[in-house]
């Protein structure tokens, strides 16, 4: 029987082909949008806990949420220290640190911050950081960086190893002006969240990447276009280079870091600052510096401020105070809030994916049904054929449910390899934009049961066909007319 | 006819059908039966009910009155299922047109009988790809490129031949042809008619052969009037 059906629809198998096709991508959209949605609320809702307010240029919050904590996209221009400071000074405030961002290592958003971050920040439900190996960036040394699991585990990173990150979101392979060595100086335990793909350095750190360059992008969008190539190509340095400079690098000395293959650098003076005391270790910075009354070890801009509460009851007057702050116009964004504000908006869309999926699936099922029904009657011969050599009308019934089965069987699996095919291709933008890599393969328990779903359907459907067949093959017999 | 073998392939008695809707019954045949290894030519107008016969000894009518006996086998007291189980294992069937699977290729249309009978499959030997190519080979058809041709690509006359062939695969007891040589040539008729005659004789089956031509009447065995035997009939 299951040979006869294969044959025969074989023999319709342009049909079949289509037929398939129409199952397949509703398939791949069903499962798709349904692993998106899943990856996207996990990952996302583990990645922001522990910070009671993002404190960042005003702006839209989701855009803030997104460039903080998943390190996609920028925060518009950047907060003055001074912003920092009045921040960290306001009595509901138990903690703040600063963060830097827009800048990326092969790839992977490179963060400055300070040492406090790692005490402070807190993912999946309320878990410290902790470090698989090594330990924070020293207070102060500006070329050490600590790495995410990710990062490390993609390039064969360990303790020591030395590298470079390039400035702008985009890995700019070509842009060796701007890199400044790091070496690690520990890797983060694997969280399953972004900090899993982030590389953070110290304040001074960040800064000595891009020195002498402009300020930061302001436009998100112009920089996210490039971040979808994370794969070009590497720029070690070896190791003799790094240890010669970290030998030279001191607080405040002028020096380029990039011994080996600097070219022109101004004598930039970043320097690193220990951000606990804030001590003013004054700097003539670059000739090309905006703010002449900015202090050396601290940054000229900061990008955004993780905020912890004394009390979190506080939380909406301090949003309410951040708001009218007179240095700088933020917003304070409560990541909970903008994590729901971003579902809200990525819902429209996933329920309008998911709709779609499904009517997709409808439509391809009633194809099938209209294919299965429209070659009956051309059939009947087979049917009668089948009939005079001992198929009882149940098994031709059962022929045309194998056939569904196929048909089921063969969209189901072309769904699956559509949507690998097409994970594939997107997943490099998927986590350079958002932090998320999806799973290119069936997860068993939740996708199963969506796949069983969808055949059971197509089995059932299959049955209207397949009645008509029964009902044709009793009242027809064996007499062949058409 | 009366009963004269010690175990008739085909037996019927107090055989009665009407079609839904009709009025008179289309059979009402008091006794008929067929030895093993004998062939009958039964003729009669068009319209008499000779196919709606054939459909009964094969199993696919459920006549409520009469008893019909398939290589002993006693029809009348099986359900649906179990008559198409022995129709798969007893009987082979042939007709006018359209006989094969059009994009299954001769020689798995020859095997289809061996796909729902275990008993034919049994019979057709420890290869019955083999048996096949035998007999297509015997009815004329040992071009191998024909065995694997889609059968809409053969001509009425092959199709035929494969029909007979699929017909006789697995030795079953019974052969019903419903004027399988309709559509072919006088040449052609006699060639297919001698082939079927031979093959069934050497099996040891019973060929019963309808048709309205009176001018096969000579290459069987026995001839039949339908509508003497269908005494009931309008
Ligand atoms: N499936 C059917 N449903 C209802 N009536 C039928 C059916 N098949 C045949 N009949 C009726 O039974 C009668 C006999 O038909 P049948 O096909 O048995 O004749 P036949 O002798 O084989 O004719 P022919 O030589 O033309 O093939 C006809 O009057 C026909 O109307
Ligand atoms: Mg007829």
């Amino acid at each position: 029987m299951f040979g006869l059906a294969f044959g025969s629809l074989w023999n319709r198998r342009f049909l079949a082909a289509l037929t398939i096709l129409s199952i397949a991508l509703s398939v791949a959209l069903i499962l798709g949008v349904e692993r998106l949605r899943n990856e996207a609320r996990n990952g996302f809702a583990n990645s922001a806990s522990g910070i009671d307010l993002i404190v960042a240029p005003r702006g839209n919050s989701v855009q803030i949420l997104m460039a903080t904590v998943f390190g996609a996209g920028s925060t518009g221009t950047g907060l003055t220290w001074d912003t920092y400071q009045t921040v960290e000074a306001l009595d509901q405030v138990g903690w703040a640190v600063p963060m830097q961002m827009g800048d990326n290592h092969r790839g992977y958003p490179v963060i400055g911050t300070e040492r406090s971050y790692f005490d402070h920040f807190r993912h999946s439900g309320g878990q410290m950081l902790e470090f698989a190996e090594g330990r924070p960036f020293g207070a102060g040394e500006s070329e050490e960086a600590v790495i995410g699991a990710d990062v490390a585990e993609r390039f064969g990173y360990g303790i020591g190893d030395v590298i470079v990150n390039a400035h702008g979101l985009g890995d700019v392979s070509f842009d060796m002006h701007d890199e400044a060595p790091f070496e690690i100086s520990g890797i983060l335990a694997r969280t399953g969240t972004a900090t899993d793909k982030m590389v953070f350095v110290s304040l001074a750190g960040f800064d000595e990447i891009h020195a002498e360059r402009t300020p930061p992008e302001a436009d998100p969008f112009a920089a996210e276009s490039i971040a979808a190539a994370p794969d070009a190509p590497a720029q070690d340095v070896d190791h003799e280079g790094a240890d010669g400079h970290d030998a030279e690098a001191e607080h405040g000395h002028d020096e380029t870091h990039a011994d080996g293959e600097d070219h022109d650098d101004h004598g930039h003076a970043d320097e690193s600052h220990g951000e606990d005391d804030h001590d003013h270790a004054d700097d003539a910075h670059g000739d090309d510096q905006e703010d002449p009354h900015d202090h050396a070890h601290e940054p000229d801009q900061i990008n955004a401020i993780y905020v912890g509460l004394k009390d979190r009851r506080a939380i909406l007057g301090l949003q309410r105070q951040l708001t009218e702050l007179r240095t700088d116009p933020v917003s304070a964004v409560i990541p909970a809030v903008a994590l729901a504000e971003l579902w809200s908006i990525t819902g429209t869309a996933e329920r309008a994916m998911l709709v779609m999926g499904w009517a997709v699936a409808l439509a391809g099922m009633i194809g099938m049904i209209v294919m299965l029904s429209a070659t009956l009657e051309t059939r009947r011969r087979e049917f009668a054929i089948l009939r005079s050599v001992g198929a009882t009308p149940g098994s031709i019934t059962g022929m045309i449910v194998t056939e569904a089965a196929l048909l089921m069987a063969g969209g189901i699996l072309a769904g699956l390899a559509l949507l690998a095919a097409a994970t594939a291709l997107a997943n490099p933008v998927l986590s350079a934009r958002f932090g998320l890599s999806l799973p290119l393969w069936i997860d068993v328990p939740q996708d199963l049961g969506i796949l069983l779903g969808l055949f059971a359907a197509g089995l059932v459907a299959a049955l209207i066909p397949a009645a008509r067949v029964y009902r044709m093959t009793l009242a027809d017999g064996l007499s062949i007319r058409l | 006819m009366s009963q004269t073998a010690p175990q008739p392939a085909i037996s019927a008695s107090g055989l009665r059908f009407v079609w839904p809707g009709q009025a008179a019954p289309t059979l009402d045949i008091p006794a008929f039966s067929l030895d093993a290894g004998q062939s009958l030519f039964l003729y009669g107008p068009s319209g008499c009910g000779k196919s709606t016969f054939l459909a009964a000894l094969a199993g696919v009518l459920d006549p409520g009155a009469g008893r019909i006996e398939i290589a002993g086998i006693d029809l009348s007291s099986l359900g649906g299922a179990k008559r198409d189980r022995v129709r798969a294992d007893h009987i082979g069937m042939i007709f006018q047109v359209f006989n094969l699977v059009p994009w299954l290729g001769a020689r798995d249309n020859v095997l289809l009988p061996c796909r729902y009978s275990a008993r034919r499959k049994a019979s057709a030997g420890p290869d019955p790809k083999a048996s096949a190519d035998r007999l297509l080979a015997e009815l004329g058809l040992d071009d191998p490129a024909l065995a694997t041709a889609p059968a809409r690509t053969l001509s009425v006359g092959q199709q035929q031949r494969v029909a007979a062939a699929r017909a006789l695969i697995g030795a079953p007891e019974v052969i019903l042809a419903d004027e399988p040589t309709s559509a072919l040539d006088e040449a052609a008729k006699v060639r297919f008619i001698t082939l079927l005659r031979a093959e069934a004789e050497s099996a040891g089956a019973a060929l019963l052969f309808v048709s309205h031509d009176r001018s096969l009447e000579p290459h069987f065995d026995a001839s039949l009037d339908f509508e003497a035997l269908n005494g009931g009939a309008a």
